[in-house]
């Protein structure tokens, strides 16, 4: 495989851009709900919040896992690391993973778009159209989708504040007491799905090599973590503090319900959802092309082949793997195997690999 | 060669001329007056109107039960000029449909008029207190709390008698709905509003099967008052009784979600009344529960001024403010206890919501009681203490030399 060219290298502030942007995305909407159906109290936030710590763990060690082959991609090391066979099938199964991902984000946008913006648009023509932006974007190469999460994060950033500064108005304190009434236990319990809400931290596994100073993939890791960490932390607190726990756990998309709940008159323009729709949107868009393209960057690297066609080639599956779940219900499960799936492979395996490295004495 | 160059050029042009025609454009387009904008609603016990008996004689009819009458308020959108449409000219129509099933019944009215219900812009569903009785609220807002397109910002009101009384007003020229909806930001006036309850409050309200309140209104002759609450009873999710607007003023002084209001007594020694202006109230509730039982203490701390006094005192004298103080505070205690004994021994419904006190403090126990907490909260032994601080008494002190 060539060498990646010096533009193509990223700072360790756009790897943070890059880490954040793919971790926001579905979570924002059903997060609530899904910790709320675990935890049944108050306190999801301190779940969100070990759930982020326990990412920065795994993170972590997906980073210094990378960092023993400098220069390389999982997609490389992994061959070099567990031999031909197994090293294939990791990253088959990596792939597999990107493209299921990658196709969820699709057919989420697509039913949140059908419920409450595009009501009579064919699912289809949406992510369609959406596939083709998405392409446009990842033949650019590694370089011009960083540039474009650089457009989106501020963005985001700016929408998002705006959105939970005015759901201010109908939070009462009371609905988030008492802190650890039940003590911790139910806490814990809703760990497994708040961590799974920060998967997108595994893009370690290949952008550390396309890190300008893969040294600072540390600092990388746990900001791009703690960026979503804070957004789900204070969407969680203003979701549970408006709609309390109770009118939560029967919602299907409870953030957009809460901006449903308020409103200002004498402000021209009602509707704020809209807003938050835009920014979730973005952020979706950026989980499906970084997904598409790790995954037509393993196809590529595996068979040692160049990317492009792959990437043209996934799209089709990509679009079938998105048009299978057969209604809403199928698609809330269909994530959470996806969920239990990145808990195998990008918590316990790096752990595995971790070892074999160090037995293996593999050289930094 | 150029020639062969430019023809290219031309059907490549020429085709992206087509795709840019092609392409464009919103799939899901409606364009803004072909929406029936929908303001309102109403429910009342299926009474089918007039018409409707009309278009049913003629044919137009399909298999439901007469359950439920469901009137919708609509924007008329003047063609004419766009700005102020002719004097008497109404803005808003009525729309009433009778049926078992309220989707059906909206999808109803796409048969009846040009433009469908469009409810992205929902301020108030009213309902009919006979209505309420008689369905459980889970079931009835079914609909209203599914459907994408209603707004969760709605606002939830009951409405003695015909419920659809209250979307119609004498002034022609302004929106009804749009008048319940300002009525509710007048809290900071009075204390005798129920803080606003949208669907959204409304959904953990049914889940939780806890009891609560609803504002009540009443309609005669075209207009509309704010009278009370209605109780809902948690187990039924039904309407069991109303309070007064005197009981429910009390609640919100126990609860402190007043922004104002004012509050009259009689002065002991003249008999004269006196009025003191709220400016602030606060209070602290703290549950104590021994074993089963459960109790409360309240302490209710409220600011404010001498707004109104016929008992001819003198308000510089502080022995006169201390006795308005008094006063204020027995006519408090006074209301309060009747409040009580209502929503305790008659209703047996916690209307007050004090099950939030008990459910924050005591988090473990509150997952045996909540079962039956309307039940405890009838036991329930409640002490008070009101403490009230006339600040100031306005501008001039009255004072008629003899």
């Amino acid at each position: 495989m060539a060498e990646i060219s010096a533009q193509d290298k990223i700072t360790t502030h756009q790897a943070v851009v890059i880490v954040a942007n793919y971790i926001l995305g579905v979570g924002i909407l059903t997060l609530p709900r899904s910790a709320v159906e675990k935890v049944k109290t108050p306190d999801i936030w301190l779940s969100i919040i070990i759930g982020g710590l326990i990412a920065m763990l795994a993170g972590l060690i997906i980073v210094k896992l990378s960092q023993k082959f400098p220069g390389m991609t999982f997609y490389e090391y992994s061959q070099l690391l567990v031999g031909k066979w197994i090293g294939c099938f990791l990253n088959l199964m990596m792939i597999v993973y990107f493209i299921s991902m990658s196709s969820v984000m699709l057919r989420a946008m697509a039913e949140v778009n059908t419920l409450f913006l595009l009501e009579g648009t064919p699912r289809s023509a949406m992510i369609i159209a959406f596939m083709w932006v998405g392409i446009y974007l990842v033949v650019g190469g590694f370089s011009a989708i960083t540039r474009l999460f650089e457009i989106i994060f501020p963005i985001t950033v700016i929408i998002f504040v705006i959105i939970a500064v005015m759901s201010l108005k109908i939070f009462d304190i009371n609905n988030l007491r008492p802190v650890l009434g039940l003590g911790i236990t139910p806490v814990l319990k809703g760990v497994k799905t708040t961590a799974l809400s920060f998967s997108g931290f595994e893009i370690m596994l290949l952008l550390l090599a396309y890190m300008k100073n893969p040294k600072t993939a540390q600092k990388a890791v746990i900001i791009g973590i703690v960026i979503p960490l804070l957004f789900y932390v204070t969407t969680a607190v203003m979701v549970i503090g408006a709609l309390t726990i109770e009118g939560v756990i029967s919602l299907a998309w409870p953030t957009i319900t809460l901006i449903k709940s308020f409103e200002f008159p004498g402000i021209f323009f009602e509707r704020y959802e809209s807003l938050l729709l835009v920014i979730w949107m973005m952020q979706i868009f950026t989980t499906f092309v970084i997904t598409h393209y790790s995954a037509a960057m393993g196809l590529a690297k595996t068979v040692k082949k160049d990317m492009n066609p792959f990437l043209y080639m996934l799209m089709p599956v990509i679009y079938i793997v998105a048009m299978l779940p057969k209604n809403i219900n199928d698609l809330f499960q269909f994530s959470d195997q996806i969920g239990n799936m990145a808990f195998l492979m990008f918590v316990v395996l790096p752990i595995i690999l971790l070892g074999v490295a160090k037995i293996r004495g593999v050289q930094t | 060669m150029i020639r062969q160059w430019q023809s290219w050029r031309v059907t490549w042009i020429g085709g992206m001329l087509v795709i840019l025609i092609l392409l464009t454009g919103c799939w899901s387009r409606k364009e803004i007056e072909d929406l029936g904008i929908t303001i309102g609603a109403a429910v009342d016990l299926g009474k089918e109107t007039q018409l409707e008996q009309d278009f049913e004689r003629k044919g137009g009819g399909y298999t439901k039960r007469n359950a439920l009458t469901l009137t919708y308020q609509m924007v008329q959108l003047s063609q004419s000029d766009g700005g102020a449409g002719r004097a008497g000219e109404k803005k808003y129509r009525n729309i009433s449909v009778t049926s078992d099933s309220l989707y059906e019944a909206t999808r109803e009215i796409a048969l009846m008029n040009d433009r469908p219900i469009f409810g992205q812009h929902y301020k108030v569903i009213v309902i009919s207190d006979e209505v309420a009785r008689k369905y459980n609220m889970q079931l009835l807002f079914d609909f209203f709390i599914r459907e994408q397109e209603f707004r969760p910002s709605c606002l939830v009101l009951i409405c003695k008698g015909e419920a659809r009384n209250a979307l119609d007003m004498k002034d022609k020229s302004d929106f009804p709905s749009m008048r319940l909806l300002s009525i509710t930001d007048n809290q900071y006036r009075s204390s005798r509003i129920l803080p606003p309850m949208s669907l959204s409050k409304l959904l953990p309200e049914i889940n939780s099967s806890s009891s609560f309140l609803l504002q009540n209104i009443i309609t005669a002759d075209g207009e509309v008052k704010f009278a009370g609450a209605a109780v809902i009873y948690g187990k039924t999710g039904k309407l069991i009784g109303f309070l007064s607007e005197e009981d429910l003023e009390s609640i919100n002084w126990m609860t402190a979600k007043v922004k104002g209001g004012v509050l009259k007594s009689y002065d002991s020694r003249s008999g004269k009344s006196i009025l003191y202006e709220i400016t602030s109230m606060k209070s602290r509730i703290r549950p104590h529960l021994e074993g089963k039982r459960v109790s409360f203490d309240i302490v209710i701390e409220s600011e404010g001024r001498l707004g109104e006094q016929w008992a001819t005192g003198d308000d510089f004298d502080n022995q006169f403010i201390k006795r308005i103080e008094e006063e204020t505070i027995k006519q408090i205690r006074h209301r309060i206890d009747k409040m009580l004994h209502r929503v305790q021994k008659e209703y047996r419904a916690d209307a007050i919501g004090l099950s939030e006190y008990v459910r924050i403090y005591y988090p473990r126990a509150w997952q045996t009681i909540k079962k039956d907490w309307d039940d405890s909260f009838a036991e329930a032994t409640i002490r008070y203490q009101v403490k009230v601080n006339v600040k100031e008494f306005g501008t001039t002190s009255i004072n008629v030399h003899e």
